[in-house]
C-alpha cells in the first residue's frame, strides 16, 4: 500500500472516529445494558410486592374465550376490530384497533388498550403497544438511549448515521493496520509512555473486536437507516412507500370485512391449540384475532420454533376461523432466504441465540456485555490517542489548548455516563412505582449526567476524570447489590437459592463491572508512581 | 501520527467535492444501481432482503474509494454518469420489463 493511501485512510479513520466518538460510546454503553433490559425490569419490579408472586404471562396461560366474553360484557363493540394480545414478563396486555367497519359508531372507531389482571380488564390510555407509564423502567430508559429515542424518530436516524460512520471507521482502521495486524496483535508495552500504551490497547482490542463490531456497524445501519432502503425502493411503486412495506412486511387482516356473526359460536382456545400443534416445538408468543365477529375473522399466532433445529426460527400462522383453513403460514423450520435476513440480524444484534448451547442466554449476553465494554474502551483510547498525537511542540499553543478542551469535554461526557448509570440503579431502587416514574428517572439520569459532565469538564484533567469516574462507579456498583438487598430483600444468596436468576444477574453484573473499575483505579495509582502521566 | 498532511487534500473546494461525492454521490450510485437491478429482478422479495444490507456495504465501499481520487470533481462526474447509466437501465425496465412487481 502506498504512503498516500495509508495516510488518506489514516486521516479518514481519525476524522470519522472522532466525529462519532461520544455518540458511539453512548450507543455501546447503553446497548451493553440494553442486552439485559428484561432482567433490569424484573430487578426493579421485584420491589413491588403485588407483582412479586405473579407467574410469567404467556400465550398458553390465557383463556381467550373468557377474555372475549369479558370484553363483551363490558359493552365494548367488537365487530371489525383487531384484538392483539401482548405478553411481556408478567403483564398481559390487550390492544384493540379501531373497527374497519365504515358504518361503525364513533365509540367503535377508537383504539383501546387494556391490562389483563385475573381476567379483569383495566383500561389504559391507548399508546400503541399497550404500555403504561407505571411500567417505565431504567432498563427501558437505557434501551431508548441506545438509539437516542429520547429525541424521537430523528434520534433513531441519527443512530443509524453513527453506525454508518462506525462502519467507515472500522474498515479504514483495518486497512491502516492491515500490514502489521498480526505483529501488532502481540505487542503490548505497558511500561512505555502513555501514548504507546493507548495505541497498543487500541489496536489489540480493536482487532479482537472486529467481528463483533462489524456485526453491530452493519446491523445498526440496517435498523437505523432502513428508511433509506424503503424510501428509495418506493420509486419502483410510483413513490408509494406503503407498497414496499406490503411486500417486505406482509400484513394480515387487510381483507374485506365480512358480515357480522355471533362471536360466542367460536372457540378461540381451540384455534390456539391448533396453532400450537401445527409445528414441532412451536411456542406462540403473540396472538391476534383479526376482524373479530365477522365472517372474515382470522386467528393469527406469531412465535418461535426450536432454535436447535433452525437458527432463524420465527413462525407465523393465520387461520380462517370460518373454514378452519390456513390463510398464510411462515414455517419456523423451512423459510426462504428473503424471510431470514431480518430475523438473522435480530438474532445476532440482540444476542438472542444463547439457547443454542448448553449454558443458556445469560452467558452469551455476558460475553456480549464485555465485548461492548471493550468497544467503549477502544473508543476512549481512540480519543486519547487523537489528543496525545496533537500534543506536540510544533502545534500552536492556541490550537493545542483547543484540542485539550475538546478532549476534556469528550472524556467528561463519556466517562460520567458510568457513575450516573450506577447511581440511577440505586435511585430506581428507592423510587416508588407510579405514573411519574418516567419523569423522575429521566430527570435524574439526564440532569445528573449533565451536571457530572460539567463538573469533570471544569476540572480540566483527564487523569482526574478517569480516576474518579471509575472510582465512583466501583463504589456505587458495589453498593447496588446491597441496596437491592435492603429495598427488596432480594439478597444475592436468596436470589441464588430461589432461582431468581433475572435479579441475580443484574447484581452480579454490577459486581463484575465495579470490580473491573476498582481494579483499573488501583492499577492507575501504581502507574503514577512509576511514570508521570503526560496530561 | 497524525496522518502526514502532505498526502491530504488542502484545497477547500476539493475537500467539499470529495466529501459530498463520498456521501451523496456514492449513495446515488448505490441506489440507482440497485433500482436498475430491481426492475429486472424476478423475485422482488429476494431483492428487498438483499438490498437492505448491500446498500450499506456498497455505499461505504464507494465512500472509501472516493477519497482515492486526486480530483473530487472528476469523481462526481463519474458518479453522475454511472447514475445516469443506471437510470437509463431502470427507465428501459419500466418500459420493457415484463416482470410484474
Amino acid at each position: 500500500m502506498s504512503q498516500r493511501i495509508h495516510n488518506i485512510y489514516f486521516h479518514l479513520h481519525t476524522v470519522s472516529g472522532i466525529a462519532i466518538s461520544i455518540g458511539l460510546f453512548v450507543i455501546f454503553f447503553a446497548g451493553a445494558f440494553s442486552l439485559f433490559m428484561d432482567p433490569i425490569k424484573d430487578w426493579e419490579q421485584e420491589k413491588y410486592s403485588e407483582s412479586y408472586a405473579e407467574q410469567a404471562s404467556s400465550t398458553a396461560n390465557i383463556d381467550y374465550n373468557r377474555v372475549v366474553d369479558s370484553l363483551q360484557s363490558r359493552g365494548v363493540e367488537l365487530y371489525g376490530r383487531n384484538l392483539n394480545f401482548h405478553f411481556e414478563d408478567k403483564t398481559t396486555s390487550l390492544s384493540l384497533s379501531k373497527s374497519v367497519d365504515t358504518l361503525a359508531s364513533n365509540t367503535a372507531k377508537k383504539n383501546l388498550s387494556f391490562i389483563l389482571k385475573d381476567y379483569n380488564l383495566i383500561e389504559q390510555e391507548a399508546r400503541g403497544r399497550g404500555r403504561t407509564d407505571s411500567e417505565f423502567s431504567l432498563g427501558r430508559l437505557l434501551y431508548l438511549l441506545h438509539y437516542y429515542y429520547q429525541l424521537g424518530k430523528p434520534g433513531y436516524y441519527l443512530a443509524g448515521l453513527v453506525s454508518l460512520f462506525f462502519l467507515l471507521a472500522l474498515v479504514t482502521g483495518v486497512i491502516v493496520h492491515w500490514k502489521k495486524i498480526t505483529m501488532n496483535f502481540f505487542v503490548f508495552r505497558p511500561k512505555q509512555k502513555l501514548k504507546t500504551v493507548w495505541t497498543d490497547a487500541h489496536t489489540v482490542l480493536g482487532t479482537i473486536g472486529i467481528p463483533f463490531q462489524f456485526l453491530y456497524a452493519l446491523s445498526g445501519c440496517m435498523f437505523g437507516l432502513g428508511v433509506l432502503v424503503y424510501t428509495s425502493s418506493a420509486l419502483l411503486y410510483d413513490g408509494e412507500v406503503k407498497e414496499v412495506y406490503k411486500v417486505m412486511f406482509p400484513r394480515d387482516g387487510e381483507q374485506a370485512l365480512g358480515a357480522k356473526t355471533d362471536i360466542d359460536s367460536y372457540d378461540f382456545n381451540s384455534f390456539y391449540n391448533q396453532a400450537e400443534q401445527h409445528w414441532d416445538e412451536y411456542t406462540p408468543t403473540a396472538i391476534s384475532i383479526l376482524q373479530i365477529g365477522s365472517t372474515s375473522q382470522q386467528f393469527k399466532s406469531y412465535g418461535f420454533g426450536s432454535i436447535k433445529q433452525k437458527f432463524v426460527n420465527q413462525g407465523e400462522l393465520v387461520i380462517d376461523t370460518q373454514t378452519n383453513e390456513i390463510v398464510r403460514e411462515l414455517s419456523p423450520y423451512n423459510k426462504a432466504y428473503s424471510d431470514t435476513v431480518r430475523g438473522l440480524m435480530y438474532r445476532l444484534h440482540f444476542a438472542d441465540f444463547g439457547g443454542l448451547g448448553n449454558f443458556g442466554n445469560a452467558l452469551l449476553k455476558i460475553i456480549y456485555f464485555l465485548m461492548a465494554l471493550l468497544t467503549c474502551f477502544v473508543i476512549i483510547t481512540g480519543i486519547l490517542i487523537w489528543l496525545e498525537a496533537r500534543n506536540k511542540k510544533n502545534i500552536p499553543e492556541k490550537k493545542k489548548r483547543y484540542n485539550q478542551n475538546v478532549g476534556h469535554i469528550y472524556l467528561a461526557i463519556c466517562l460520567s455516563m458510568l457513575p450516573i448509570t450506577a447511581a440511577a440503579f440505586i435511585f430506581t431502587s428507592f423510587l416508588p412505582n407510579g405514573p411519574d416514574r418516567e419523569l423522575w428517572l429521566n430527570c435524574f439520569y439526564f440532569i445528573g449526567w449533565l451536571l457530572l459532565s460539567l463538573f469533570f469538564w471544569r476540572k480540566k484533567s483527564n487523569v482526574f476524570t478517569t480516576k474518579y469516574t471509575l472510582f465512583f462507579t466501583g463504589i456505587l456498583g458495589l453498593c447496588i447489590p446491597i441496596v437491592n438487598g435492603i429495598s427488596s430483600s432480594n439478597w444475592l444468596w436468596l436470589s441464588l437459592m430461589q432461582g431468581n436468576y433475572n435479579v441475580l444477574i443484574i447484581d452480579l453484573l454490577w459486581l463484575l463491572l465495579a470490580a473491573l473499575c476498582l481494579y483499573a483505579v488501583k492499577k492507575s495509582n501504581l502507574k503514577k508512581q512509576q511514570s508521570k502521566p503526560s496530561l | 501520527m497524525p496522518a502526514n498532511t502532505k498526502y491530504l487534500t488542502q484545497s477547500k473546494s476539493q475537500r467539499f467535492a470529495k466529501v459530498s461525492a463520498a456521501i451523496l454521490g456514492s449513495f446515488l450510485v448505490s441506489t440507482t444501481m440497485h433500482l436498475a437491478i430491481a426492475i429486472w429482478c424476478t423475485n422482488i422479495k429476494v431483492f428487498f432482503a438483499t438490498y437492505s444490507y448491500t446498500l450499506f456495504v456498497q455505499w461505504s465501499t464507494l465512500m472509501l474509494l472516493t477519497f482515492l481520487y486526486k480530483n473530487g470533481w472528476k469523481c462526481w462526474l463519474l458518479y453522475l454518469s454511472l447514475s445516469a447509466v443506471f437510470c437509463t437501465i431502470y427507465y428501459l425496465g419500466t418500459m420493457y420489463s415484463t416482470i410484474n412487481l
